[in-house]
Parts: C-alpha cells; structure tokens; sequence
C-alpha cells in the first residue's frame, strides 16, 4: 500500500506542471478567502466592539429641540429601554489657510459622567490642554489628517454668522459617525472639507443660543422590541419636539455604510474562493481522471494482488490532500500582507480608531481544511472510476467507443480538406477533450471580462452624477430662505460665474399608510441645466409640478408605487403634511432623493420662498476665484464642490480599483494556468497520433494547422460558453454589491469582451505554441513502441 | 549488378541510462538492394529495432554514416529527415498506428497526399481487400484489417523502401500470413525494397537476406538464393 502510494506520488511528478498549477489556484483561492475573511473579522470584531463599547443607540432621531427633561420621560414608551442626546449644529471652520470650505457636525460634550451614561459615547483624545480662558475644540481625525492641524492650532467656528475661536485640543470619534458625509452632496467621506467636532456642552449652549435643548436623540431598546415595534408611538411622540428625521440603526448613514461594506467583505470573501476553488477541483478532477485511465492496467494489476478499492483511492487522495494543504499554506502566507492592507484601507475609509490587526489562525485553519476537501474532492471526482475497474479488463487493451466515430455530416465533409476532416473529427470524436479547452477559455473570459468592466461601473457611478447628472461646479447652502429668481440673482453677481439656479434641498419625511421613510427632496427647475433627474438606463425625467418622482429603494421601503399619493412633510419648514402623487419612480446609481419642481413647491407645501441653495456654473479658468470668493461670505453655510468629491472619489477609487485589479490580474492568471494545463493534457494523450504523422512525413507545419483548426473551434466555443458565464457572474456581482446608497447596472461593454477575448486569445497562443514546442520534441521511436 | 538503395557504413548507436552507457549498434555496416526483401532476425536487445529506426530517419546514429541512393543522411537537419521520411520510405508497425478519426480510405489517402506520385488509394485498399470497409473507422476493424490499412497506407506514398517494424507481432498465425502476402506481392508486383525485422525465424524464409542481429552487431548476413512466398512456409 505505501508502495503504491510512493508509486502514485512518483507518477504524479511527471504531470508536475499540473499539480503546480493547481496548487498555484488553490492558492489563489485560499490567498482570496484568507485574507477577505481576517479583513472581515478584523473590520467585523472592531467595529461591533467600538459599538459595543461607546453604546450605539438602536434608534435616531433629529429634532428641533427636546430638554433633558422631556427626554428622560420618552423612556417611559414601551420597549425604550434608554434615551439620551446632544445639542448639534452644522456650522463653518475656518483656519490659518484654509484651502476649502469646510463645515462641521459640531456636537455637545457633556460632562464625564453625563457623556459616561449617555449613547452613541464619543472617545477623546486630549493631547493638548489649555488654560482655562481659551476654548477648546476636539476634531474628527480625518480632518485633523486632512488638513494638516496639530494640537494647540487656532481653529474658528462660523456660528449664527458670528466667528469663534477654539484651541484643538485632539481629536474625536463617536460610534455613529465612523462614516462622516454631510447630508446631501458628497458619497465619499472627505476630511477636507467635512467632519465631526465637538466643545464643551455648556458653551455650545452659549454660542448656538440654543439654550439647554437637544437636537440628536439616541434610544435603546428593551430586549424583544424591534424598531418597527416602537416606531408609530416614538414619532407621535417626538413630533411635538419637530421630528426631523427618525432612523433604525440599519437605516442610520454611517451603520448602513459600514454593515454595508462588511456585507460585501462576506460575499466576495465566499464567492471569489469558491470561484477560483472551482478552477482547482475542475484542474485536478482533469488531471486525475487522465491519470488513472493511464494507471488502468497498473490499478487492475494491485487489485488483483488483492488491494482494496479504498486503499487504492487513499493513495490518490492523499495527492489531493497534498495539493489543498500545500496551496492553502502558500495561500495563507500571502493573504498576511494583503489583508492587512485591505484592513488599512478600511480603517482610513471608515476612520476607525484604535485598531490592530490580527492573523486569525481559525481563519488558516478553516482555509487549509476547504483546501484539503477540495482537493480531496476534486480528486474523488477524478478517481472515482477505480471502483468500476475489473482486473481482468483492466489488463486488456480497452475496447474502442464504436459508436464515437467522428464522423460529419456527408455535405460538411465534401468541403472539408483532410486536415480539417481530421481536426473536426478528433473534436467530435472526444467532445469531453474540446470541452475541458473551451470551459478552460469560458471561465477567464467571463471573469475578466466582468472585473474589467467595473472600473468603467464605479466612473458611471460617481463620474455620472457629476458628469452628466449634477454638472454645476458649486452647491451653496444658504443660511435662510430666499425667492429662487433672488437666490440665482445673487449667485450671478459673484465674479467669474457664468449660470446660477437655485434650488431646495432638504429633508423631508415621506409617509404611506403606516410606514414612515426620511429622504432628501431636491426641488429642480423644469429646464435645469445644471441638475438633471437621470436614472441608470441614462433616460432623463423633468421635474415634476405638483407631485414627485421618488427613488426606487425609497419606494420599495414605503411599498408605493406610481401614481399613489404619498404624505410630504418638511420639518421646521411645514405645519402639516401634504398629499401629493407620486409621478414616477426611477433607479438611481447614487443618492436616494426625491424630486419635484422648485417653482411648484411653493403652492404645494405653502412655503413662498423655497430656495435654500444656490447652484453655480463658473467661467472657464474662475473656479478657484469664486470658491475664494464664497469662502467670504457668510451668508454661506455650506458647499458642496463637485470637482472636489470627484478628486476623493478618484483617491479612494484608487485603492478599491487595485483590489478590483488584483483580482483580475488573479483571474487572468489562474484562467492562464487551467488553459495552459489542460492543453498540455491534452496533447500528452495524443503523443501517439502525432507522433505517427511525424513518422509518416507531415511537417510541423501541416501538424500545427490541424491542431490550429482544433483550436479554434475550443476557443471559439469557450468564448461562446463565457458570455452566459460573463452574464451570470454579472448578476451575481450585481447582487454582491447592492446597497441602501446606491445601485449599479453593471453594463459588461464591448471594450471589456474585447480586452478579455485578447487575453484569453494571448493565453490560448502561448499553450498553442507551448503544445507545438512538445510535438516537436516527441520522440518518435518511443511513439511507435506504444499501443494506441 | 543491384542498385543500392540504403548503405550502412559502420553505423553505431549509444543510449545513456543513468550514469550507464548502453551501445545498442555497434558499427553496423552493409548494403540494401532495390528490390530485395531483408528481414532483420535477432532477439529482444539486439538492437533491430533501433537500426530499423536509424534507417527510416525517426532516430539518428551516434556514429558512422548512412547513404540513401548515395547520398548521405544529414542526422542534424530534422526538415531534411522530414523530407527523406515522406518521399521514399514507408512504415508498417507493429500497433498499426492508424489515426483514429479517419477512416480506412482516408488513412490511405492522408499518406497519398504527402507524395507527387502516390498510388491511387482506393485501388490500394481494394488490393488488400477492405474495399467494403472503406469508410468504416479503425476502431470497428480486426487486428489484421487494422493492419491491412497500415499496408495500405504505408504502400500509398509509393515509397521505395518499405520498413516494417514486427508487422505480424501483435496477430494470429493465419491473420500473420494474410499480412506477409500482401508485402511480399507488394514487393514483387512495385520491385520495391522491403526490410522486415522480427523475431520470428519462420518469416526469414520469404527474404532475400537475412540479417542476423545479436547484441547490437550484425552477427552474420545469410543469402537466399530461391526465397520462398509466404504461402510456401511451413507455420506450424
């Protein structure tokens, strides 16, 4: 038995190349699934932990104002288990050059022991302290980074238009805000220009003139409550304190960001190992069943000396074994570095703090065992025909399939000259052959084809929406309302600006039935020429008047469809809701707003001047000058800068597009390999044949026509068989990568086959000349010994 | 005076095994005739296979010198080789080598294509009487018809010289018979050359000349002044 298996493992080295290749996908595979899956604990395990630890409310709520007080009785709902909250206020930062117009969330800090019993904790970090004259000013640690600020700077807040001065004291991190965008505009979290801060409560009190009133609530829930449990009563309740906005914790920005990504981390840290796993049990299944129809009569032979069929197969299993374990280790070892820089990526991505990151032996573990049953299974696939072998048939010379003969239809062949006949026989004489090339083509070319076609998803995305969708250069929110014609008139009379519009965007809450959904309502002129209603497919809708055209995930979650009414209520702007139809309901790449006509929002929501935002086209060569320019003013409480989100959008695209590359890269390689190895396969098996019309006089040349032509028809069948594959893996990823912020339509273009079929077609002719390499070196003598 | 078609000149063969160097021919010289039927008699070892390989240009020699109609064999031009194999040599093997997606005629006219002057395929397996299976494929052919092909196909070029490699090795005695007739007409009827190797003395009757190979030397040459036709010889 172990001299069997010595026999086997000895055997096995002459298909070398093989099993090196397997193993080198195996290893792609565990390299993939190791690294996806550390990444996903580390991000997993330290969030939930940061959660845990600073107390993440279950809901949220943003109010016009609430007292402690008045909080506090809140907890006596049914199922609220605890309430609490902060003064909050979007205002302006200004610093000693600044390049950008910045804004901060700013928030309340309480005391230790009221911020210790509160929700959603923030963690300081004081590094510098002042005297007890100067205030103090923690920030978010991306703008810290972003902006270059160090402990002791002067920083100043733009409050009620009223300049402050702070000292930074360090930096500053709360559980709900790992994922800091301000509300509308950017997707894509930007230190420059946008982050959390926080000041000692009771001089927030003082400055916002807010007096002691809480504008962002937080509640826990009673074990066995769910949100929707207590959702109807908590909004009765908190409308008197004007309800803005009222969340789940799923629904919340940056949870939703966050669950969201680790969601994905799950998915391709499942779906790409079991990809390229499959790569593996499909190569080693090839490479076994081969070997043992080699080993047939060496087999026949051990049974009749009396071996058993499982001792047989162990031998053969043990190579699978052998393969899995050996690609899982080197998978292992690469994934170290690699997830660690997923890791980092995401901790810079979602500005965690804190962290370490560890190599998750479980993770090792679990990748070396799926190896392992990969291999073993791949295997068992491919030696499963052990049990079916008769000794005494074994040791014979197998019959021939006489039914396979290969023959083509009279008319096709009338046409065919002799080495066409012969390469289109051998193909229909061993289809499983011709099939192994093909789906050993069809699998890179579905797979890069899709990879290289998400780089031009990810521009649509992003490059779309301020491309062909937002194409106005500047967003200014404006400190109150104005009559749109005031609001564009005065946009016009900045230097340099060469269209102005203005605009409403703001939150509203929508209402079916019982089901209540908070969104952004951006009120659009009807000839805009700055801000278009554009969905996936590119078709293009005008703002309605009078009724709305609604984001299709905010429809779904209100369960409304075109042509319902929907209830439109404008906290802090509106008495009471307004009923109004709904237009249409489109798809959207990015955002989840609703739309209607600016001049109609007037009449409709009562509201005579509903411009609170002024959109700005500069002259070619102005732009900075008219940022200058609003960075002056203070009537300006907020910008939103399209150039700027597309410029951070490029820099995080580019780490993300290096993963997406990496993965393509991957894929090339083990479609590389599979194509390489199964046509050295399967040339190995027709040594004889070719070997034969060496020594019958047929040149290199005549040879490599035929096989050329054999080829072809593979190849070209495989490229058939990827489309569908290409369209599968299509949906799939469609379906991976799906979330409450926005939704793709993956479009594989013709670029994408293209540069696929090129690949694959290079691949294709590096195995082509790789076969013809070893015609030329078959030994002709020891040919003509073997029986065919 | 016999034209001389293939002239071996101290023709030697070594094969490295391991660290071993086995000399399989050891300076083997002597003249093939057109016309003339050789069988190459000797053992397992003797190294008659390797010769025959020498001879057809699928192997080359380590030393000495081989002439095809005086001119001699470039062993370090494979194109050259190529052309020598399609042009004037033919090759019957013992496991028929026939390719497997073509039928019996289309065997025979694959080799007729390699050649200006090929003989007409389909007479050719009427001749060796498969002209009801023409169009069958190997796999549903007997040994002996499997091999009848392989005649065919080999006698197809119109080679000069045929080299038949154990044609009758791998089937039954009468089945063998049937094979040796249809060389030795072959050989009769075209006056082409035919170099046989076997192991089986009784074949040696139907040569001109024998060869007699014994660890890879050419142990002695042995003349037949009335060969017979294998019809003629005793099987048994």
């Amino acid at each position: 038995m172990k001299l069997f298996t010595r026999n086997t493992f000895r055997m096995a080295k002459k298909n070398k190349g093989s099993f090196l290749g397997a193993v080198f996908v195996i290893a792609i595979g565990i390299f993939v699934f190791v690294a996806m899956l550390d990444t996903l604990q580390n991000l997993k395990g330290q969030v939930d932990s940061y959660y845990e630890k600073n107390g993440l409310a279950d809901i949220f709520a943003e109010v016009s104002g609430i007292s402690a007080v008045q909080l506090d009785a809140l907890e006596e709902l049914p199922g609220i288990k605890k309430a609490s909250g902060r003064l909050t206020k979007d205002v302006r930062i200004l610093a000693e050059g600044q390049t950008e117009m910045a804004s901060v969330h700013l928030l309340s800090a309480g005391d230790g022991e009221e911020e210790a019993d509160s929700l959603n904790r923030m963690t300081r970090t004081t590094t510098k302290n002042t005297s007890g004259t100067q205030d103090m000013i923690w920030l978010g640690k991306r703008m810290i980074d972003a902006c270059g600020y160090e402990p002791g700077d002067t920083l100043r807040l733009l409050i009620n238009g009223v300049s402050h001065e702070f000292i930074l004291a360090g930096s500053v991190s709360t559980p709900d805000s790992i994922y800091s965008i301000p509300s509308g505009g950017a997707m894509v979290p930007d230190g420059e220009t946008y982050d959390i801060a926080c000041i000692e409560k009771k001089r927030m009190e003082e400055l916002t003139g807010s007096g002691a009133m809480l504008t962002e609530l937080g509640f826990l829930l009673e074990p066995g409550y769910t949100y929707e449990d207590i959702r109807g009563s908590l909004s009765d309740a908190l409308r008197q304190y004007g309800l803005i906005s009222l969340t789940g914790r799923e629904d919340q920005a940056s949870y939703d960001m966050v669950s969201g990504e680790v969601d994905q981390l799950i998915s391709m840290g499942t779906i790409l190992p079991v990809m390229f796993l499959s790569i593996s049990v499909f190569m080693l299944y090839v490479v076994l069943k081969k070997m043992v129809d080699r080993d047939q009569s060496l087999i026949g032979t051990m049974k009749a000396f009396g071996l058993t069929d499982r001792e047989l197969m162990a031998s053969y299993l043990m190579l699978g074994a052998a393969a899995g374990v050996f690609g899982s280790l080197i998978g292992g070892v690469l994934a170290i570095p690699f997830g660690k820089y997923m890791f980092d990526m995401y901790v810079e991505f979602f500005n965690l703090p804190d962290t370490v990151y560890h190599n998750y032996i479980g993770t090792r573990i679990g990748g070396t065992a799926l190896a392992a049953a990969t291999g073993i299974g791949a295997v068992y696939l491919g030696v499963r025909d052990i049990l079916k072998i008769n000794p005494a048939q074994a040791m014979r010379q197998r019959t021939p399939d006489l039914k396979r003969t290969g023959k083509l239809p009279d008319l096709f062949e009338r046409h065919l000259k002799l080495p066409a006949k012969m390469a289109f026989r051998s193909l229909l004489r061993n289809p499983f052959r011709a099939c192994l090339i093909a789906l050993a083509v069809g699998f890179p070319f579905s797979m890069a084809s899709v990879l290289f076609s998400f780089r031009s998803v990810a521009d649509q995305m992003y490059f779309d929406q301020f491309d062909k969708i937002q194409t106005f250069d500047f967003e200014l929110t404006l400190d109150r309302y104005e009559s749109p014609v005031r609001a564009a008139e005065s946009g016009l009379l900045l230097d340099g600006v060469e269209d102005a519009e203005a605009v409403y965007s703001g939150a509203v809450q929508l209402q079916n039935e019982n089901r209540t959904e908070f969104a952004m309502l951006y009120g659009l002129n009807i000839n805009s020429s700055m801000w278009k209603i554009m969905d996936i497919y590119r078709t293009v809708f005008t703002p309605p008047a009078g009724s709305v055209i609604l984001n299709e995930r905010i429809a779904k979650k209100l369960h409304i469809k075109r042509g319902d009414q929907i209830r439109i209520s404008i906290p802090g702007v509106t008495v009471r809701e307004t009923t109004v139809p709904v237009a249409d309901i489109i798809a959207e790449s990015v955002g989840s707003g609703c739309y209607m006509e600016l001049a109609s929002m007037g009449d409709t929501f009562g509201i005579p001047v509903p411009a609170n935002a002024v959109l700005l086209k500069t002259a070619a060569g102005s732009r900075e000058t008219v940022k200058q320019k609003i960075m002056e003013t203070n009537r300006v409480t907020g910008l939103v800068d399209t150039g700027k989100i597309v410029k951070s959008y490029q820099e995080m695209m580019g780490s993300m597009m290096m993963m997406v590359d990496l993965f393509a890269v991957l894929a090339v390689a083990a479609g590389g390999v599979l194509i390489y190895n199964i046509s050295m396969i399967n040339i190995r098996e027709r040594v004889t044949e070719f070997g034969t019309l060496k020594v019958l006089g047929q040149t290199e040349k005549e040879i490599g026509l035929m096989m050329l032509l054999e080829h072809m028809v593979s190849f070209f069948a495989g490229i058939f068989i990827g489309f569908p594959g290409s369209f599968g893996l299509k949906v799939l990823v469609e379906k991976i990568i799906v979330s409450d912020s926005y939704t793709i339509d993956l479009i594989v273009k013709p670029p994408a086959y293209i540069e696929a079929f090129v690949i694959c077609l290079g691949i294709a002719a590096l195995a082509f000349l790789a076969e013809m390499k070893f015609v030329r070196t078959i030994s002709l003598t020891e040919v003509l010994k073997e029986r065919e | 005076m016999m034209k001389t078609v293939l002239r071996a000149e101290k023709i030697s063969k070594d094969f490295n095994v391991g660290d071993a160097a086995v000399h399989a021919l050891k300076d083997v010289s002597f003249e093939v005739y057109e016309g003339e039927i050789v069988v190459i008699l000797g053992p397992s070892g003797s190294g008659k296979s390797t010769l025959l390989n020498i001879l057809g240009g699928i192997e080359t020699a380590s030393g000495g010198d081989l002439e095809y109609e005086g001119k001699s064999l470039d062993w370090g031009d494979e194109k050259s080789l190529t052309e020598y194999r399609r042009r004037h040599v033919g090759f019957v093997f013992q496991f028929y080598n026939l390719l497997p997606g073509l039928t019996v005629l289309e065997n025979v006219e694959l080799a007729a294509g390699l050649t200006p002057d090929p003989f007409d395929a389909e007479k050719l397996v009427k001749e060796v009487g498969l002209s009801d299976r023409a169009d069958h494929f190997p796999a549903k052919l007997s040994g002996g018809e499997q091999q009848r092909v392989a005649i065919a196909r080999a006698l197809c070029k119109n080679p000069d010289v045929l080299l038949c490699d154990e044609p009758t090795g791998a089937l039954d005695s009468r089945t063998s018979v049937q094979v040796l007739e249809l060389l030795w007409n072959f050989n009769r009827n075209y006056k082409k050359t035919l170099l046989i190797i076997t192991h089986n003395a009784k074949i040696a009757e139907i040569a001109d000349r024998v060869f007699f190979m014994r660890d890879g030397m050419l142990e002695r040459i042995e003349s037949h002044d009335r060969p017979k036709a294998p019809g003629e010889v005793d099987w048994s």
